[in-house]
């Protein structure tokens, strides 16, 4: 859990309470799925196969992208 | 020794008029007067309402501010007033994660649905670039650098959002980030501005902003909400 601001704009009351864990889960998927969503928009955006090395150094550890490099390259052969 | 002054035939306004500190008194028709107390917020001016005197909210009113005084998971700000015509949002953004830059997240009303869709357009470097998403679960318009930027580069933002007390149209961001990650390296300064849209008809009442990297908003980070009439 962390603290969070909240702010009363009809009061102007501030505080500052702790998250939950629903919160703190919804934002680790919000930004697992923005990274994947990022991934996956740069997949699109290479179509120069000199640029799939540079991905493919980039995140030879992901599976995702790995997948995302796999398409590509059945896309441009 | 006291004097008075004594106008025969003009009665005096009696003291009980006024009840609670920062009452005033204001006529109300020939000869005659009524108690007007202090308007119930601060921000609130003077002025004509509806054709009488009253206190009323600036046209262009400060509904939030707050700098953040250590790391922060989120700024809610909730409880939106339905009073004003837009809303324009500025922020000062910086979160804890291990990049120099990133795109960050704002819902409306608590909504993590894949309700929103937006498009950037981007200056980076010497390169631009556009870039749509659909149904995505959160609006990213708006951006912050991250704790491997130079110290002290921070993201700005600023957004309008139009009609957001409105019920019947969908709700839409028009937002704009400038954001450096490295000093002296250009593959990290970013110009941006983008469109979103909320496919809700509802009221916007509240704001929820978030990092795009990290766990927290770190010092400093900051938002001020303002409503125009």
């Amino acid at each position: 859990m962390a603290n969070k601001i909240v702010i009363d704009c009809t009061t102007g009351e501030l505080k500052v309470v702790k998250t939950t864990k629903a919160e703190d889960s919804a934002q680790a998927a919000l930004i697992a799925a923005a990274a994947q969503a990022d991934l996956d928009q740069e997949a699109r955006a290479i179509s120069d196969a000199a640029l799939l090395g540079k991905l493919k150094a980039k995140s030879a550890s992901s599976a995702d992208v790995q997948d995302a490099l796999a398409r590509i390259l059945g896309a441009v052969s | 020794m006291t004097t008075k002054i004594v106008v025969p035939g003009v009665a005096g306004i009696p003291l009980s008029t006024v009840t609670t500190a920062g009452d005033l008194i204001a006529g109300s028709g020939a000869g005659a007067v009524t108690r007007l107390a202090l308007g119930a917020t601060d921000g609130m001016v003077l002025k004509r309402v509806s054709g009488a005197l009253g206190w009323q909210l600036s046209d262009w009113a400060l509904l939030a501010s707050s700098i953040a005084g250590g790391n922060v998971a989120s700024f809610d700000l909730t409880s939106i007033p339905a009073t004003f015509s837009n809303l324009m949002l500025i922020s000062k953004l910086t979160n804890d994660g291990a990049v120099t830059s990133t795109t960050g997240f704002l819902k409306f009303n608590g909504d993590g649905g894949p309700n929103y869709d937006f498009q950037s357009l981007q200056g980076n470097n010497v390169t631009s670039s556009a870039t749509p998403t659909s149904a995505a679960t959160a609006m990213r318009v708006s951006a912050e650098t991250g704790s491997t930027a130079t110290a002290g580069n921070v993201g700005y933002n600023v957004m309008i959002i139009p009609s957001y007390a409105d019920i019947v149209a969908n709700k839409g961001v028009l937002s704009f980030n400038i954001r450096q990650g490295t000093a002296g390296t250009a593959s990290t300064y970013f110009a941006v501005s983008w469109m979103g849209i909320w496919h809700s008809i509802a009221a916007i009442n509240q704001l929820t902003l978030t990092p795009g990297s990290g766990t927290n908003f770190v010092i400093n980070s900051s938002v001020q909400l303002y409503g125009m009439r």
